[in-house]
């Protein structure tokens, strides 16, 4: 097909005709195309949603208490909220908590832990979307051996002027969690990023809080 | 010879339509676990479309060239369009982006690899495309000239004789 003078009207008529002699392998090729945007535009999205959740999902209101029972046992309570605006849920792969007393300062101070928890990704835990959901540990000290280090905290800490009781000690609660955005795939061995893309991990401690 | 407008436009359109797809399939290779429908990082998967999406370049363009040049379009424009979609996050959200010239380093080092595969396959898919074309054109012109002795379908005694 050459050109001439008013080429342009050629060339589009041309071009409708073609269109229009072969409409099936164009309304094909245009399908194709459009189901492929779609398809990455959608993923897309789905990108930016997933990368925005780590700045969604957050820790909320933390509550923790010691008390002193009868039989002279130490309990301890914490809970945690984790707070999911999002719209995907939070399969929760691990989770942590540990109650230590510090003995000492940096650098030289001396931990003293008295309870631990934990929960694995076997035991199924989801925080559900746009959802708020409780972690609620608790732990008895009943260990003498603990009892008695704490009790000489207390004494020494006396000594130097500092008042404590058993159940106004400097308490530190620590909390780490690890979840995955349920129904996105994340045992990839070779390529990392896709696991990290798609894990939240949240922390806490009460010392740095400075509850 | 030279290219006319109406190559340009063929393969402006073709470049367009062709893009998408390579779009896609680049972003999916990089978040095969996000995006959907995923082909999971299988090459050869992605070698076989790649070839079924350079068919209408070889289909539509009249010339071998316009169809290779149209194939390497819609390769670097669908590359770019995957580029992106991979920085939707931070252009259209506006999150924040930390060491941001790792960040498309990784996309480059993880797919660069595809654009040798989509330009083989655009290329393998673009001589199928001519020979599918050219084989539709000589079955038009046998139907359009029947009375032709070389159109006419040969009787069964000059079947014999060959």
């Amino acid at each position: 097909m050459g050109l001439r003078e008013g080429g342009r009207i050629e060339v589009t008529e041309a071009m409708s005709a073609g269109i229009k002699k072969h409409w099936v392998f164009v309304t094909l090729y245009v399908v194709l195309s459009l189901f492929f945007l779609g398809a990455a535009v959608g993923s897309a999205l789905t990108y930016s949603s997933v990368v925005k959740v780590q700045e969604q999902v957050v820790l909320g209101s933390t509550t923790h208490s010691e008390e002193v029972l009868q039989n002279g046992t130490l309990f301890i309570s914490f809970s945690i909220d984790v707070v999911n605006p999002s719209r995907f849920d939070i399969q929760v792969n691990s989770v942590s908590w540990y109650v230590k007393v510090y003995n000492g300062t940096e650098p030289h101070r001396y931990a003293m832990q008295l309870a631990e928890d934990y929960i694995g990704s076997t035991e199924g835990k989801e925080i559900a979307s746009k959802s708020t959901g409780t972690l609620y540990f608790t732990a008895y000290v009943t260990d003498p051996v603990i009892l008695s280090a704490l009790n000489g905290f207390i004494n020494y800490s006396a000594s130097g002027g500092t008042v404590y009781t058993l159940a106004a000690l400097p308490f530190v609660h620590e909390f780490d969690m690890i979840g995955y955005l349920a129904g996105f795939e994340h045992n990839y061995l070779r390529e990392r990023y896709l696991n990290d893309l798609v894990r939240i991990e949240l922390r806490y401690s009460s010392e740095d809080a400075g509850a | 010879m030279k290219v006319t407008r109406d190559d340009i436009i063929k393969m402006i359109v073709t470049a367009l339509l062709g893009s998408t797809p390579i779009a896609f399939m680049t972003f999916d290779f990089m978040f095969p676990n996000i995006s959907f429908p995923s082909l999971d990082k299988n090459l050869l998967a992605e070698f076989l479309l790649s070839i079924l999406i350079g068919v209408p370049a070889g289909y539509i363009a009249r010339r071998t060239d316009v169809a290779m040049m149209t194939v390497i379009s819609y390769v670097a424009l669908g590359y770019t369009l995957a580029v992106v979609f991979y920085s939707v996050p931070y252009t259209v959200y506006n999150l924040d982006l930390v060491l941001s010239e790792f960040y498309y380093t990784l996309f480059f080092r993880m797919t660069i690899l595809l654009l040798f595969f989509f330009v083989l396959g655009g290329i393998v898919g673009a001589i199928f495309g001519q020979i599918i074309r050219d084989s539709m054109r000589k079955e038009e012109t046998r139907l359009d000239f029947p009375d032709n002795p070389k159109n006419r379908p040969l009787a069964q005694e000059e079947l014999e004789s060959r």
